[in-house]
């Protein structure tokens, strides 16, 4: 029996990285940051409710498909239907009750991951949670399922299953096979060693055995309710397009919430939530970060206001198919040139003194096992970055830019507008390379194109825009620098970085995979195929002050992470 | 001699025909004929403002699966379902042809989100209901009021004191004034100790307690976003009603039935303000349908899910069903309200029979 050591990664459907959903062109990338805060527990009394201010409303409650795979609807479905691991604040994971306990690698050939269900995991019909569940799960998350075919079979269970709409087929497509041992215990068999295996089910599963059955089943059978509960709360009303109340669940067998009730409000214009918080009409909101708008809430008397660090993170990417751009003297020049301190002290400071510069592609500052590389080029050094340019063979023309014969370095810097906060990222930047001989155009594009498709077609020479998740740092290392990665849009490929990327793939113990990726990182500081910049808040946190035990999450689990200490202060009125 | 002078123009630009000598109000069988003829005339008007704003929507250039394809892991074939779902697949004409056949069946299709139009669009619009129809109302009773007075009493300090604040609301940015309105509620529910204004959404959600508590709640939140729109509305209408009513005044068959003698109530209620409602009847009609169609900035900035908000978030997503459902209802209120503006004007001016 192998096991990993202490695991390091984040839960959710998110295996791979992803674009920054907001980075879309809105003010909502303005932001920034302050430390964590970890609320000690403090002594609560059982009863009352919180209203929250949710931005987005689900059109059904099966977080895992496509139609409603919405960060606000997995709020709420955390509360009711079962997942495997929960991920918190400083990006470890732990099992949630739904387990027996941790999942355990049975074999490593074939790749054999076994897991256990909590034997006292009963849905609210007194059905227990079981293995039937994950497969449920499995089969309508493994992409093998023609999602426009009316019906499959599937190989392994010989089941008949319908057309699936499934979010996210990460992770799940990567198995061979599903066995069931007993209705608590399941295992899986992966093509390949498969580390990340604490991120499958990390999404609330609906219940199989009335989902199966149900009249629109997976796709469409949960959208008027989940049905039963096998969480800590249960649907108590959908009072569509204005609410949607959860009150606890008498069969839930973990630890007992202290609320009453939860209310998520449809309020989708967040410039309404600091008024609503101060008229205590609602009294948690989570908006987007914005400077304004923080200030507001922070004025407010009674409110607990926090913008904490999140997992996305701004980069300056290269593309490497630009012949100038390929030399990697040019790319240190920018390297060199580039004053990261000082768009990190205009940019992220108005939320906190603690932002600072990100030096690593691999882990974010929240992780432990973050290490700062690149030290060359922590300090801006206009000296270096023209003599890296001198010994490429460039010379500064009489406008003062650089070229080589006819080849002047200048290029295209592009992001994806209306952005207020990249577009002013990109004027200090013009501005500083324009000091090392280095022209930069700035050259924008807006909706319906989008980062996605301007970074796979390579239609950009210098490129800002953040990657978000990271929730398996070796999935996200290997989308985006891998060679073959469709993600890796500037087209950046080192064998040896290929081969680091597939080792650290296979490698179980916890210690060794972080020390194997940050020495990928440090190989990345070589090449230098991107210039990390900083990290992004995840959100502002704002909380009426009668509640306590309210802490931050900025991983993809969110701050409702741990709902179920929350509750009114005992001192409270 | 009628305020606008023999055969004005209606709200909808249909020259009306005035006949001399006081008659009855329209007959009944003439109300008939006249709503049932315009109805068909308004049936190509909606068909081809629908054919229209279809063909716009859906080739605006946009890709409505955007934000699917943005998303990590959703597989080409879950995509390529919803393409063919959404008949994203089929030519522009076809499409519309799909949607018109299901719109004639009552069949509105299914928004991108998978919702069903016909549901969304009847809750938005209950919505938008409640929070237009009381302010609406209230804003017209007000408008006709100070609009009237300020012409009685023209250059008196009220008419001023009107004229001035007519002004500065009516130039006022919508969403400023409801802020400063929001503002004021919270400090008045600090003042009185208890929530009396609200500042978001329709209703406490899941309140408790008798009907007086559930009401009171419902009014809460009402208040303050009904008075934006009362102050916002009334400001353009009471000048409207000011501006009429001095014009009718002034009118020489106004001076005749002072001049026989009739008392100043009658030549104020039955004479003047009578005609001097024509104008406003005609802009309220046409302002009313607009704010049914979505008072779009007070229902964001209040939280209310109404049908301005849909039309926006159906545009930011080129989710052509629900913009076509969306139009389909406003022209049908612009097509209702034009027609009960014209019934009304027979009534107020009993000269205009017929279209």
């Amino acid at each position: 029996m192998v096991r990993g050591s202490r695991r390091k990664a984040l839960i959710g459907s998110l295996l791979v990285l992803s674009l920054v959903a907001a980075a879309c062109g809105s003010d909502d990338d303005e932001g920034g940051t302050t430390a964590t805060s970890v609320g000690e527990a403090e002594e609560v009394k059982d009863g009352g409710t919180i209203s929250y201010a949710a931005e987005q409303e689900p059109t059904g409650f099966n977080n895992l498909t496509s139609k409603d795979n919405l960060l606000e609807l997995r709020h709420v479905m955390r509360h009711i239907w079962p997942y495997a691991y929960l991920a918190k604040p400083d990006f470890s994971v732990e099992p949630t009750p739904t387990l027996a306990g941790e999942a355990e690698v049975t074999s490593q050939s074939p790749f054999t991951v076994q897991w256990k269900i909590n034997p006292k995991a009963v849905w609210s019909d007194d059905v227990p949670v079981s293995s039937d569940d994950f497969e449920w799960n499995y089969l309508s998350c493994n992409g093998k399922v023609d999602p426009g075919e009316p019906t499959a079979v599937d190989e392994d269970s010989g089941e008949t299953i319908s057309g699936l709409d499934c979010a996210s087929t990460s992770g799940l497509d990567q198995v061979t096979k599903f066995t069931k041992a007993d209705p608590k215990t399941f295992s899986m068999e992966f093509e390949a060693p498969y580390v990340e295996y604490e991120g499958l089910f990390g999404d609330p599963m609906p219940p199989a055995h009335i989902g199966k059955t149900l009249p629109g089943g997976w796709n469409t059978g949960f959208d008027a309710s989940p049905l039963l509960s096998a969480g800590p709360y249960q649907l108590k009303e959908w009072d569509k397009g204005a609410s949607i109340t959860l009150e606890r669940n008498p069969k839930w067998w973990g630890p007992k919430p202290h609320l009453d009730t939860i209310v998520f409000r449809q309020l989708p214009d967040p410039s309404g939530h600091p008024t609503a918080l101060d008229n205590d009409e609602v009294q948690i909101i989570y908006p987007q970060p914005q400077v304004d708008l923080f200030d507001k809430v922070r004025q407010l008397d009674g409110v607990h206001a926090e913008a904490n660090f999140g997992p996305a993170w701004e980069h300056l990417d290269f593309n490497f198919k630009n012949p100038l751009l390929a030399v990697k003297e040019v790319r240190q020049a920018v390297a060199y040139g580039l004053d990261r301190d000082r768009y990190v002290d205009t940019l992220m400071k108005p939320f906190s003194d603690k932002a600072s510069r990100l030096d690593s592609r691999v882990f974010v500052s929240n992780q432990a096992e973050y290490e700062a590389h690149g030290e060359e080029y922590a300090t801006r050094s206009v000296e270096k970055a023209t003599a890296a340019l001198k010994k490429a063979g460039f010379a500064k023309g009489a406008d003062g830019i650089y070229a080589k014969g006819a080849d002047k370095l200048s290029f295209r810097l592009r992001v994806l507008s209306p952005n207020p906060l990249r577009e002013q990222l990109q004027e200090l930047i013009k501005d500083d390379l324009k000091e090392v001989g280095i022209d930069i155009r700035i050259d924008n594009f807006s909706a319906p194109d989008s980062i996605g498709k301007i970074g796979s077609t390579g239609d950009f020479d210098l490129f800002i825009f953040a990657w978000i998740g990271t929730p398996f740092e070796i999935s996200g290392t290997q989308q985006i620098f891998a060679s073959d990665s469709d993600s890796n849009f500037g087209k950046y490929a080192n064998k040896k970085v290929d081969a680091a990327i597939k080792k650290v793939s296979s490698t179980l113990d916890e210690a060794d995979r972080a020390a194997e990726l940050n020495k990928i990182d440090e190989m990345l500081w070589e090449d230098l195929p991107n210039i990390p910049l900083f990290q992004k808040p995840a959100g502002l946190l704002a909380y009426s002050t009668k509640y306590a035990n309210i802490t931050d999450n900025t991983t993809s689990e969110g701050f409702f992470w741990d709902s179920s200490s929350w509750g009114l202060k005992a001192t409270a009125g | 001699m009628g305020p606008q002078g023999d055969g004005g123009l209606n709200a909808t630009g249909v020259t009306t025909r005035r006949l001399s000598g006081a008659g009855p109000v329209i007959l009944g069988s003439d109300v008939l004929a006249f709503t049932l003829r315009r109805l068909v005339v308004s049936i190509p008007v909606v068909l081809a403002s629908s054919f229209i704003v279809f063909v716009l929507v859906a080739t605006a250039g946009g890709d409505p699966l955007a934000d699917l394809r943005l998303r990590p892991g959703v597989s080409e074939a879950t995509i390529e379902l919803r393409r063919q779902e959404l008949n994203l697949d089929k030519p522009v004409l076809e499409r519309y042809g799909i949607w018109a056949k299901g719109a004639v069946t009552g069949d509105l299709g299914r928004s991108i989100r998978n919702e069903d139009v016909g549901e969304l669009l009847v809750r938005r619009l209950g919505v938008t209901m409640r929070l237009v129809l009381s302010a609406t109302i209230i804003a017209v009773l007000l408008a006709i009021v100070i609009g009237s007075v300020s012409a009685l009493k023209q250059y008196s300090k009220f008419d001023y004191a009107a004229t001035f604040a007519s002004f500065v609301f009516f130039s006022m940015p919508v969403f400023w004034l409801a802020a400063v309105l929001k503002d004021v509620g919270i400090r008045a529910n600090d003042a009185l100790g208890r929530k009396v204004f609200f500042t978001v959404s329709e209703q406490t959600p899941n309140q408790v307690g008798g009907f007086l508590t559930i009401w009171a709640d419902r009014i809460g939140h009402l208040l303050l976003p009904s008075l934006t729109l009362i102050l916002i509305s009334m400001a353009g209408w009471s000048r409207y009603q000011r501006g009429s009513m001095l014009e009718v005044l002034n009118a020489d068959y106004i001076r005749t039935a002072k001049a026989k003698g009739l008392s100043g109530r009658v030549v104020l209620f039955r004479h003047a303000l009578r005609n001097a409602l024509i104008p406003v009847v005609t802009v309220v009609a046409i302002d009313f349908a607009a704010i049914l169609g979505g008072a779009v900035v007070t229902e964001t900035v209040f939280g209310w899910a109404g049908m301005g908000r849909l039309l926006v978030e159906a545009l930011g997503v080129q989710d052509v069903n629900v913009v076509q459902a969306w139009l389909l209802v406003t022209a049908m209120v612009v097509v209702l309200f034009n027609l009960i503006a014209d019934i009304l004007y027979g009534y107020l001016d009993p000269r205009i029979r017929r279209g």
